[in-house]
């Protein structure tokens, strides 16, 4: 089935972690565009996941004009302050809150539930030096098990 | 471009969030399904867009307020001077620039001696530097002086032998501008150097008008060019074409500002010459202040001996009406090539007259001294007493002698008589006077209290804001010490307060007396328009020299 009747009635964003399928692992990109498509445009959890990773990874007063934006979860890493994992999940908790708080801060009850955040969990974490994987689990305001994933659909210009 | 946002992150934050929200709208009204509230657009798009649309709309926003003759007015430190600029001229206005000050050197010598004065050679006075304007060629005999830049030495005294150069400030503005015998010190003195002076005072040296200065003068601006009121006839002054009246100069455009006493005034007089002293109107006298500060001129003298005494000769000179038009008073007399660092003979009587001759310019009614005292009809006759000259062999009334004068002048008060006296100028129903503005020479006194013996000051700069503030106040009939108090705090140091300014004026009234006026708090021009002396008509005049700081370090318990 096409995933074009699937945005119909909702608004969507540009995608910025391509790459992104409906189940296993993939590796994503972090681009708008590249040699080989102009881009994609998303919707539903994609758009919540990439809110999500934005709002985490942007480090908190890096942002000239809005500089409550973003958390301390990259400040952290960059400082030195996290050695293991134990380290790795203590911050990622207290900056999961901060992130939390401007996720829900930028919705509103209209918005469909599916974009709309509940909470964010570290399913598994390893650290060593100089890297760390993180897995999350993001999950909406959608029941569990009811949300479905919308495949990005390709911008043609 | 005149206006220029010069970094994105110098804007204002609540203008970034405006035009965020502005841009959120726009995008949602042309494209409701794209997610403006959240996510990539709105960061990574909106976002950006929002700091280059705030920055354009600052850039908007500093046009507008140059462009706007209300905005400037409100805020002029805030316009963009090029656009004032461009705006003002819509009003017939143009920003004066600043100029250099000039003037003359004179440089003596022990002994009479051919040098050459290398175009560019640096002089230093005041913490100003000034360039020779060219190579001079000081000649020992006068058939050597072949062209301009060929000066002729003269001796002045026993083994003193002077010649002038003129001279040009580096830097522009009134800074530069020197008083007659300041001395000034040759970075490569010539051969046989004993020391160099202002030969006269220092002309040119004008401040570039600010936005404010610019804002006062928009009504004279929109004003017609015509006799007419207290705004047209400035303005009429300051814009007269020298192509069409040649004795307009270059300098009545910076002229400091005028005031226009006429019928119904107390100060005019000269509207009661009928059978009844009663106003009958058709007079004006204009109080012009050209310049800030006023000017020294040099003038060569021959003067009579006129009478003996025990400590010294009476000598008499005349000072003809086109010798110093409308000028004050003489301020020193020396006896000709006397050091001008000397003191001078203390003038014994000033005695004013009339010089209504010529029939080429309108000659406006005057029918007492005293109102043509300040005007370009003034004549005078100095009397002095000469304690060095010996007058033993000397003849009353023959034996004469040469003196250098020095006569203190608001410059201008001729050309614009002249030119306010043209037929294609003047109001057919009336005459006009120009007068010097009546001066009330200024002097300051006050004390700075140093807690920290580190502690410094730069009193030339305090001295040098003080004039400048006075000097341009125009005709404000009074002055106030909180004014002054707030222009020397300005400059002093956390450690350093200053103490009550004693202000002290000395108005030379058109009849020959000196009316003196002492407050700390606020000096009030009085009000005695039979000697035409009021707020309308006197201007204060302040120099630097005449500004006295006493620095006292004080001891404060230590705690």
């Amino acid at each position: 089935m096409s995933e074009i009747p699937k945005y119909i009635g909702r608004s969507i964003d540009v995608l910025a972690f391509r790459g992104g399928q409906r189940a296993g692992d993939v590796l994503l990109e972090q681009s708008l565009a590249d040699q080989f498509s102009t881009g994609e445009i998303c919707t539903g959890l994609q758009k919540l996941a990439q809110r999500f990773i934005l709002a985490l990874l942007t480090e908190r007063g890096s942002v000239k004009y809005a500089p409550t934006y973003g958390t301390d979860f990259m400040i952290a890493l960059r400082q030195g302050r996290v050695h293991n994992e134990a380290d790795m999940l203590a911050t990622f908790a207290l900056s999961e809150q901060d992130a939390a708080a401007l996720l829900v801060d930028e919705e509103s009850s209209t918005d469909p539930d599916d974009e709309r955040y509940r909470t964010a969990e570290l399913a598994a974490v390893t650290v060593v030096p100089g890297f760390a994987n993180l897995t999350i689990e993001l999950r909406s305001q959608a029941a569990d098990g009811t949300a479905e994933f919308i495949l990005p659909i390709p911008i043609v210009v | 471009m005149a206006i220029a946002v010069q970094s994105l992150a110098d804007l204002d934050a609540d203008d970034v969030e405006q035009a965020f929200a502005f841009a959120k709208q726009l995008v949602l009204e042309k494209q409701p399904n794209i997610d403006t509230k959240r996510g990539v657009i709105n960061q990574l798009v909106l976002g950006l867009d929002a700091i280059l649309g705030a920055a354009q709309q600052t850039n908007i926003d500093l046009l507008r307020q140059s462009q706007s003759l209300q905005a400037i007015e409100n805020n002029p430190t805030l316009a963009d001077d090029d656009v004032v600029n461009a705006v003002i001229s819509n009003y017939r206005l143009t920003r004066r620039a600043s100029t250099q000050a000039a003037g003359e050197v004179t440089i003596v010598l022990s002994q009479l001696l051919a040098v050459t004065i290398p175009q560019g050679s640096v002089f230093e006075a005041a913490g100003q530097q000034y360039t020779v304007d060219a190579a001079y060629a000081a000649r020992t005999a006068a058939g050597n002086v072949l062209n301009d830049t060929d000066r002729l030495i003269q001796q002045i005294d026993v083994d003193q032998f002077a010649f002038t150069v003129n001279v040009t400030a580096v830097t522009a503005g009134s800074d530069a501008v020197l008083a007659k015998d300041t001395q000034l010190i040759p970075l490569s003195p010539p051969t046989s150097f004993l020391r160099s002076f202002a030969a006269n005072d220092f002309t040119g040296g004008v401040n570039a008008q600010t936005n404010s200065d610019l804002t006062a003068l928009l009504q004279e601006g929109l004003a017609a060019r015509a006799y007419s009121n207290r705004v047209t006839i400035p303005s009429t002054i300051k814009t007269a074409d020298s192509a069409i009246y040649p004795m307009v100069t270059t300098d009545f455009p910076n002229i400091e500002d005028i005031s226009i006493v006429g019928y119904g005034d107390a100060e005019m007089i000269r509207d009661q010459h009928w059978l009844f002293p009663l106003s009958g109107g058709g007079r004006t006298d204009l109080y012009l202040r050209s310049q800030q500060s006023t000017q020294a001129v040099s003038l060569v003298k021959t003067a009579t001996l006129i009478d003996i005494l025990t400590d010294g000769g009476v000598w008499q000179f005349s000072i003809a009406r086109d010798d110093a038009p409308g000028f004050y008073e003489v301020s020193k007399i020396l006896v000709r090539g006397a050091d001008p660092v000397e003191t001078g003979f203390a003038v014994t009587e000033d005695i004013r007259g009339l010089d209504l001759t010529g029939d080429d310019v309108y000659v406006p009614d005057l029918e007492t001294v005293m109102e043509g005292v300040y005007s370009r009809y003034q004549a005078s006759t100095i009397r002095f007493l000469d304690t060095s000259t010996p007058t033993a062999g000397l003849s009353i009334n023959s034996s004469t002698q040469d003196y250098d004068v020095t006569a203190v002048t608001m410059p201008l008060v001729k050309p614009v008589q002249e030119f306010l006296g043209d037929r294609g100028v003047r109001n057919p129903a009336g005459d006009i006077l120009v007068k010097a503005a009546i001066p009330c020479f200024l002097s300051l006194n006050f004390e700075l209290q140093r807690r920290r013996t580190d502690s410094t000051v730069d009193e030339a700069s305090i001295k040098s804001n003080l004039a400048a503030y006075v000097n341009t106040l125009g005709f404000p009939g009074r002055l106030y010490a909180s004014a002054l108090h707030r222009i020397v705090d300005e400059a002093l140091p956390d450690s350093i307060d200053a103490g009550p300014i004693d202000l002290f004026g000395r108005i030379r009234r058109p009849d020959g007396a000196d009316r003196f006026i002492r407050d700390s708090s606020v000096l009030i021009i009085p009000d005695e328009p039979e000697y035409f002396v009021s707020g309308r008509t006197v201007i204060f005049v302040l120099n630097t020299t005449n500004i006295s700081i006493t620095t006292n370090n004080i001891d404060v318990p230590a705690v």
